[in-house]
């Protein structure tokens, strides 16, 4: 019924139009705080892992706030197409998005999206990396992939789901931590990347655990070390990269943001209800079942986080970039 | 957009002249339309390819690129630019000194035709403008109205039923069943 | 070995056969065939918004749902391509150029038949290839590198020649003018912005659906729209309603293009990221080369639109092989199923076939069904549609205009889009009336990324070594180079015998 006042209050002055605003509800910070439809976007195109997460969560934040929450596809430009129109909402709480590491790191590519724009709201689930290779390869460990590439630097490849993506940049730090120098197929995603290396186009995919499992299940790809900070308890006779003493971790990540500006309750409100919904069951089993981890870190601790990432991957982007 | 009245198109105009190129089992000749009007018409086409081609040469020289790859991000559209140059010399040689094959002629345009066009292209950009703003379906049913006396709907049926036949349809299939922000 | 395989066999068909799975794949079909039908939504959008809803039900009756939509938008999809020259999906794309001159003809309800027949034709193709063949040819996909993928992208844009109908020079410069749009965005090598001209979305490139939306049903109702008169309100009228099944002798002569579309299919689906819409474009050019009346197509040649639509659907079975036995996405439609697939628990990938060896007989029983009955319902409901075109122009050009705008908001939720469809429709006006055709131009745009970024990994990790060291590709090379030469030198050699008995050829043709 509100949109009709609301439409009745823009006819009248229809050629506001033009600026493009869209429709601001003033309710927000009078009333209780969730009154209306709430609008979870996502800023990738459906099918993805984190389409998957936003369309798990939204029925059981549903539940927790007791109002809709109704999810949007506006996938484009790496997600900054979504990023910059959630910048441009009405800070209230009722325009969500969804986010992943290029909040942090499209700064660095020339994009306008500055991390400072945005109030994070929490983290759902992380995917941690893995270095694989062909079951074939001549590499059994991690150092012999760092001597190979240190006695002919630049003829060791790997494949990757595209330059500055959250796979590319770990590798960058690979190099730089080995002081070695490798080279970089990107491809169109992480489906066609691991493919590749399961395929033998590369020498080595750097990947998702979970994204890497279905070849490595299939015996087509080989685990050579773990990007995550313990053995993993699925995979403990593969060992992490720091006990070959290269110090690098890495894990891709889904969370959800709102604009900045939006009142400290709502989010807590927000953060809280996601807490929930992260620790239910059936959200745990649909992203375990992605090969996945559910995890929640809340808002205080994600403005940290994503800080961190991008002091992290801002040299390690400037490396792949070649500046 | 500018166009001539094409004097010469017969009845037949469109089925006859095919291709003397790809067509083996085809011999006739194409039918060459070779009329002062047309082949100057003709220059538009290729001015536009060889304006476009130039275009991207200029724009492909911001490319700049840090890293060190065999065939960098500019060599690929540069090549096809260089393409299009070529094309729109060709065109300009081939069908403005030697005329037009008559498969190229199109439709004359009306001047009732370019007044609707005219017509609509203001009505639909109203009507993107409006969307975020006004109810879906009510800008839906204006748009339509507008469009359908445009187009010389009269009476009740075209200018209220079909309007709101279209507008309710839409309404349930994009907003209530695919739930489409709108 | 047949008889340890015919227990997880009929399991896996038994599994299907249950009332409540047939329910879903009913209520598949209605959505399929309603979201094919509409310009700008395509079957990704469907099988995405299902997928929501499928979560919670067990994995044969989702996978039946999403399947059977995926099927049924490929027969809903034909529509709109012959009514109302705009495709309605990508996959239908080869479908306009026959199919809507075929429906000014006055031929609309033949040509749909013949479409339908010709889709569950290619359907069935490819549903044959995944039950027999899959591992085996999901292996021949994996040989598909860089440079086989390269080579292969050469191979179809050879195509451009063909679907230029003649006008070659313009023809080549609209393909050219498809690469360069492929172009506009972020470098798929370095990821350097080229031509984004300080856009944001053109940041993403392009966007492929809108584009051609505006280029073939846009620019062809704004063309009717200049070149009307003011009393002048009917479409041409439909003027053969009688004929609506194609004869035997008809359906004699579609054999071969049947045959040339299911091949070129089945071929083409199996290779990772390309699908029915280039499937459907190479195999009408295929038909004509081998036809006895290669100058009818494009010009309403019921051979061309039956080898494009067999063709397309053809590559449905080489699709899902691919997506289940590699666990890369087939297209954009498998990549919204493999997630969906994961959270029930089931792992595409080279294991699949292995672990869930039922799950293949369940797949094709499935979607065997499903081709059944969405081609019965097509029968059904063309006399219906038809009545579209009969509808006085006011109504028509309304309707296309303003459900291809909203159609294409739907694909990304993006105004951006519905204005470049817009900006498109225009371009595609001024290709129209200038003569330029717009098959080579949407060849350009969806083969471009491919050709570039594929020869540009190719070059990375071998250098042109890479290429020239594949059999493969050199094959692939090798048969571009032949679809380019042996046409004008047959023809060469064939005008030089003619001009000797000019006289007796005239009777010819």
């Amino acid at each position: 019924m509100k949109r009709i006042t609301r439409s009745l209050a823009f006819g009248a002055v229809g050629v506001l139009a033009m600026t493009g605003c869209a429709s601001g509800s003033n309710s927000a910070s009078e009333a209780e705080f969730p009154t209306d439809d709430i609008r979870l976007t996502v800023p990738w195109a459906a099918g993805g892992s984190g389409d998957l997460t936003a369309r798990t969560i939204a029925p059981l934040l549903e539940r927790e706030l007791g109002v809709e929450v109704i999810v949007e596809n506006k996938p484009g430009a790496n997600g900054s197409v979504a990023y910059n129109w959630l910048k441009d909402q009405e800070p209230d709480g009722y325009n969500l998005s969804m986010m992943g590491v290029e909040v942090a790191t499209l700064q660095f590519q020339d994009y306008d999206i500055d991390p400072a724009n945005y109030a994070p709201i929490g983290q759902g689930l992380a995917g941690p990396g893995a270095i694989a290779v062909p079951t074939d390869s001549p590499f059994e460990t991690l150092e012999d992939l760092i001597e190979a590439a240190k006695a002919s630097p630049g003829d060791v490849t790997y494949s990757s789901p595209g330059v500055g993506s959250v796979w590319d940049s770990p590798a960058q730090g690979l190099q730089e931590l080995a002081g070695i120098e490798l080279t970089s197929v990107p491809f169109d995603g992480s489906a066609p990347a691991v493919a590749a290396a399961a395929a033998g186009d590369v020498d080595f995919s750097i990947d998702a655990i979970g994204t890497q499992k279905a070849q490595v299940d299939a015996g087509k790809l080989r685990y050579l070390a773990m990007l995550t900070d313990e053995r993993d308890p699925k995979n403990p006779d593969v060992p992490t990269a720091k006990e070959s003493g290269i110090e690098l971790t890495n894990a891709s990540w889904v969370g959800i943001m709102a604009p900045a500006g939006t009142p400290d309750e709502v989010v807590q409100q927000l953060s809280d209800a996601m807490a929930k919904a992260v620790e239910d069951p059936e959200y745990r089993k649909v992203i375990e079942n992605s090969n996945l981890v559910p995890t929640f870190k809340d808002s205080d601790e994600m403005k940290e986080f994503l800080e961190s990432e991008a002091n992290r991957y801002g040299p390690w982007i400037a490396l792949a970039q070649g500046k | 957009m500018t166009d001539h009245e094409s004097p010469v198109r017969g009845e037949d105009a469109p089925t006859a002249g095919l291709d003397p190129g790809t067509d083996p089992s085809q011999e006739i000749v194409p039918l060459l339309v070779t009329d002062r009007a047309h082949r100057l018409r003709e220059l538009v086409p290729a001015g536009v390819t060889l304006a476009f081609g130039v275009t991207i040469l200029v724009l492909a020289q911001d490319i700049n690129s840090g890293v060190r790859v065999e065939l960098g991000p500019p060599f690929w559209p540069t090549m096809l630019a260089w393409c299009l140059v070529v094309l729109g010399i060709l065109m300009a040689a081939v069908n403005v000194l030697r005329g037009v094959s008559s498969t190229n002629l199109p439709d004359p345009l009306t001047g009732w035709g370019m007044g609707r066009m005219a017509g609509t292209v203001v009505i639909l950009v109203a009507y993107l403008l409006l969307w975020n703003v006004l109810q879906f379906w009510l800008i839906t049913f204006a748009a339509t109205v507008a469009l359908t006396f445009l187009y010389g709907g009269r009476g009740w049926k075209p200018l209220l039923l079909f309007p709101a036949i279209v507008a309710v349809v839409l309404h349930f299939l994009f907003v209530v069943a695919l739930r489409v922000n709108l | 070995m047949i008889q340890i395989a015919a227990s997880p066999v009929t399991d896996g068909i038994m599994t299907v056969l249950q009332p409540d799975t047939l329910l879903y794949i009913g209520l598949g079909i209605a959505v399929g065939m309603l979201v094919g039908a509409f310009p700008g939504v395509t079957a990704t959008m469907a099988v995405a918004l299902a997928s929501g809803f499928t979560l919670t039900l067990d994995p044969i009756q989702g996978l039946a749902v999403l399947l059977t939509i995926y099927v049924a938008a490929q027969f809903g999809d034909r529509v709109p391509a012959i009514l109302i020259n705009t495709p309605g999906t990508p996959a239908s794309i080869s479908t306009t150029f026959d199919g809507y001159p075929l429906a000014l003809k006055g031929q609309a309800g033949l040509a749909l038949t013949t479409s339908a027949f010709g889709s569950a034709f290619g359907m069935f193709v490819g549903i044959i290839i995944l039950a027999v063949a899959a591992v085996p040819l999901s292996e021949l996909a994996r040989q598909f590198g860089p440079p086989e993928m390269f080579a292969l992208v050469v191979f179809g844009l050879t195509m451009m020649v063909g679907v230029s109908s003649g006008r070659i020079i313009k023809g080549l410069a609209a393909g050219a003018f498809g690469l360069l749009l492929s172009t506009v965005g972020r470098d798929p090598i370095t990821g350097d912005a080229r031509f984004t001209l300080n856009i944001l979305e053109l940041n993403g490139g392009i966007p492929f659906i809108p584009v051609i939306i505006g280029f073939f049903g846009i620019a062809e109702v704004l063309n009717q729209i200049l070149t009307r008169n003011r009393l002048e309100h009917h479409i041409k009228p439909v003027a053969q309603l009688g004929q609506w099944m194609p004869g035997r002798q008809l359906m004699r002569r579609l054999l071969k293009p049947m045959g040339i579309g299911a091949a070129t299919g089945s071929v083409v689906g199996l290779v990772p990221a390309v699908g029915g819409d280039i499937a459907g474009v190479i195999a009408w050019e295929n038909a004509r080369k081998v036809s006895k009346h290669p100058e009818e197509f494009g010009k309403g040649s019921m051979e061309g639109l039956t080898a494009g639509d067999t063709s397309s659907t053809a590559t449905l079975g080489g699709s899902v092989t691919t997506t289940m036995a590699l666990g890369v996405p087939g297209d954009s439609v498998m990549a919204v199923m493999i997630g969906s697939m994961m959270i029930w628990g089931i792992q595409p990938g080279p294991a699949l076939f292995s672990t869930h060896p039922d799950l293949v007989s369940s797949l094709v029983t499935i979607m065997v069904i499903a081709t059944v009955l969405t081609l019965g319902l097509s029968l059904l409901r063309m006399r219906g549609m038809v009545r579209l075109l009969e509808l006085p122009s006011h109504y028509l050009w309304v309707i296309i205009l303003i459900f291809c705008m909203v159609g294409t908001y739907s694909i990304n939720n993006s105004v951006f889009d519905v204005f470049m469809m817009m900006v498109f429709g225009a371009v595609g006006l001024f290709m129209l009336r200038f003569g330029f055709p717009a098959g080579p131009a949407v060849l350009g745009l969806i083969l471009g990324p491919l050709a570039e970024s594929n020869l540009r990994r190719a070059l990375i990790t071998d250098g042109w070594a890479s290429i020239f060291t594949s059999p493969i590709a050199m094959v692939l090379l090798a048969i571009a180079v032949a679809a380019l030469v042996v046409p004008p030198v047959r023809q060469h050699a064939k005008r030089r015998r003619i001009a000797g008995t000019a006289a007796e050829e005239a009777r010819v043709s």
